[in-house]
């Protein structure tokens, strides 16, 4: 019994020796939480995921990867700011850099976003747009999801129909592909509650020359022709052309994909998570389609703009560590790996990527390399500004145009809520 | 003059006291206070009194996020409790495998609500979906209905899936009501020479009438604070024609970052709430 006791004693004396030795080492083992996007490029994710691992070994950095969604981006970073509880490094969307700032959350990152450009390139104008506030970074961008105009060639040209290079040429398209009774619903755009319709609705206002805000970022009515214009082109496509599937109204984000991949519809507009389908399970479709750049107006080719960049918050205990990590991810070799990973879906933000002839694989490569040189962020021509954002996130976009088709109101009534919409949300934003 | 063992009552009474303090009492007199203040995701709080809720009721879209919750809880609310209560009275009768067909009414309340709500809205699809492509194939349509695409019908249908999901709750609390009413009032009504009209609304109905109450009452505040079912399929669209507080909750919260503001929607409506909810207490102590 004795000997029992002892040796229990003698174990329980080696686990606490163990304990001892090993929790020291441990406890100077810091710790980094990541957050990212899971995109739809499962691929991508990994290559990233490899990527921070590597830079975790190589530093002896704990790190802890935390993942949300295209739809949970701004609900996990409000609860997170309001539960102070935010990561020490994590991937934003468009509007978020300006946002956090704002509030003072995000840090000034300049000398990495120049250590990058240093190895990478310059930046586009759309990246520098999104990430720099006061001539400040706050954000590193990494890479565009563009935008692009899916086609189905094949009906096109059953219907004999050019490939639309304008908005006017896109409405003209459709109705006579319709006219011809090539397909019933060629166009599949809605004017719903997600980035395919307030993003594409930019595109189309931007292109026309419109906007709700002046160049300094002020306020600017809205009640002019132009935005008659954008909003009747918009509506059209439902109550005069009849050329829109009758249920686009209420996709959510995935509709158009579904209706495009299910043969129903002849364009749309979209990021290229169509075409990675396709590529990734080569799909007979794949040889039907083309990506486009999205198409001009009187203005020229504005369009809207989907930038993921990096952002290291206040309050994180290894801002060094979080620079470096940030460093790393987008040193020219790791950005690489992650870019051929990408299936062509993530398109980089700095010159030197760019140019590599990654994406020169086919045309529809090459159109969503281009995209992202024509876009724009919430509130041109005016800078990105907390209220341009809100005006984006709240819907007043779309809820514009749902009045009219949905509802029946006219333009000018639609316009009117619209205007006093984004009056209320500039008069009352706060900022610093 | 307190008697001499009260000390030790309220020592007994203190835990559960501390618990809906901290559990009830503070996080709703927090919500209060925020929907009383001007509050920014990442900015404090600024006290401005009613101003939010003077807003919100000049507040077209909001009055029309009213009506839809109105539409959408009563036409929900009503219809589940008639279906609830034909279920009841179905398996409430001598049936083949009826323990089998109780599982199957109850599968609706068993699928996560998400799962549902994604189902559906393939079924209400207007290009692919079942319902579109099960008319056209019998002849009924000769072009595809938008379901989802029109204001009436984008309502109608968020309604359907709702019934759908919420119609076992009720026929699962009736059955229980049913079978709580003694056998022998049904045999006095048959020898006066009731008919079976006249003993399901002399018997049967005033025998379930707390139990239509209760459920009801449940079931009514549950609709109103829904999410999932309209969220999942329409975001609130077309446009805002099924928002409904739930969901315009989240979006002027999360997506406007106007948190003062977003607490007020969800609680205008609670003085309402307030009342089924202590309506339903009383009812339920009276029962016990």
């Amino acid at each position: 019994m004795t000997g029992r006791r002892l040796g229990l004693g003698a174990l329980a004396v080696l686990l606490l020796l163990v304990a001892g030795a090993a929790t020291p080492a441990e406890a100077q083992k810091p710790r980094l939480r990541v957050w990212l996007l899971r995109t739809y490029v499962p691929d991508a994710n990994k290559a990233l995921e490899a990527s921070i691992a590597e830079w975790g070994r190589q530093k002896n950095v704990e790190t802890s990867i935390e993942y949300f969604t295209f739809d949970d981006i701004e609900t996990k970073y409000v609860a997170a700011i309001e539960t102070d509880s935010l990561p020490d490094v994590g991937q934003l969307q468009t509007i978020s850099p300006s946002r956090y700032h704002g509030m003072g959350r995000l840090m000034d990152v300049s000398d990495v976003v120049a250590d990058v450009e240093r190895t990478n390139g310059p930046l586009l104008d759309s990246a520098l747009a999104a990430t720099r506030f006061g001539g400040r970074f706050y954000a590193v961008p990494f890479n565009y999801i563009t935008d692009v105009l899916f086609v189905r060639t094949d009906v096109f040209k059953k219907a004999g129909v050019p490939y639309p290079k304008t908005w006017e040429e896109v409405r003209e398209a459709a109705r006579r592909i319709k006219a011809k009774g090539v397909m019933d619903y060629p166009l599949g755009q809605s004017w719903n509650r997600s980035a395919d319709g307030y993003g594409v609705f930019q595109a189309l206002l931007y292109s026309y020359g419109g906007g709700w805000a002046d160049a300094r970022g002020h306020y600017k009515s809205i009640m002019n022709d132009t935005w008659r214009a954008v909003v009747r082109w918009a509506s059209e496509i439902y109550t005069k052309d009849k050329t829109v599937p009758p249920d686009a109204m209420a996709w959510t984000g995935f509709g158009n994909n579904e209706a495009y991949l299910g043969g129903k519809i002849a364009m749309t507009f979209n990021g290229p998570s169509i075409y990675y389908v396709l590529e990734k399970e080569n799909r007979p479709l794949l040889g039907d389609t083309l990506m486009l750049v999205k198409p001009a107006g009187p203005a020229g080719r504005n369009h809207d703009v989907f930038l993921l960049s990096w952002g290291v918050f206040n309050g994180t205990k290894h801002a060094e560590l979080a620079r470096d990590l940030v460093r790393f991810v987008m040193s020219p070799d790791e950005a690489r790996k992650y870019m051929y990973q990408s299936w062509g879906q993530m398109v980089p933000a700095f010159e030197k990527l760019r140019r590599d002839p990654y994406w020169q694989k086919n045309p529809s490569y090459k159109a969503v390399l281009e995209a992202p040189s024509h876009a724009h962020t919430p509130g041109y021509p005016g800078p990105l500004t907390p209220a341009a954002a809100e005006v984006v996130a709240t819907n007043v976009l779309t809820d514009l145009c749902a009045r009219v088709i949905v509802e029946g109101w006219d333009v000018e009534r639609a316009l009117q809520e619209a205007d006093k919409r984004i009056n209320d949300i500039y008069a009352t934003v706060p900022s610093r | 003059m307190l008697p001499p063992d009260a000390g030790i009552g309220y020592l007994f009474v203190l835990p559960l006291v501390v618990l809906v303090l901290l559990l009830i009492a503070y996080p709703l007199g927090s919500a209060v206070y925020l929907s009383l203040t001007e509050k920014y995701v990442g900015y404090p709080p600024r006290f401005v009194g009613l101003k939010n809720y003077v807003e919100l009721t000049g507040d077209p879209v909001f009055r029309k996020v009213i009506w839809n919750s109105a539409v959408f809880t009563v036409g929900s609310v009503t219809v589940k409790l008639m279906i609830g209560l034909l279920m009841a009275l179905s398996l409430h009768q001598a049936l083949f495998a009826r323990r089998l067909v109780r599982g199957l009414l109850l599968l609706p309340w068993v699928v996560p609500t998400v799962i549902t709500a994604l189902a559906w809205h393939w079924m209400f699809d207007a290009l692919r979906g079942f319902i579109n492509v099960s008319l056209e194939t019998l002849g009924l349509i000769g072009e595809p209905i938008a379901w989802l695409g029109q204001p009436s019908t984008a309502m109608m249908a968020v309604v359907v899936v709702n019934i759908w999901r919420g119609f076992p709750f009720f026929g699962v609390s009736l059955l229980a009501g049913l079978q709580a009413i003694p056998a022998d009032l049904y045999e006095a009504a048959a020898v006066d020479g009731a008919s079976a009209t006249q003993r399901f609304r002399h018997v049967t109905l005033p025998g379930l009438r707390p139990v239509i109450f209760v459920t009801t009452l449940i079931s009514t505040i549950f609709t109103l604070n829904d999410f999932n079912i309209v969220y999942v399929m329409t975001r609130g669209g077309p446009g805002i024609a099924t928002h409904i507080l739930a969901t315009y909750t989240y979006e002027v919260g999360f997506q406007a970052l106007r948190w003062g503001r977003a607490v007020a929607v969800s609680m205008y409506l609670m003085p309402l709430v307030v009342v089924m909810i202590v309506v339903l207490a009383r009812r339920l102590t009276r029962e016990d």
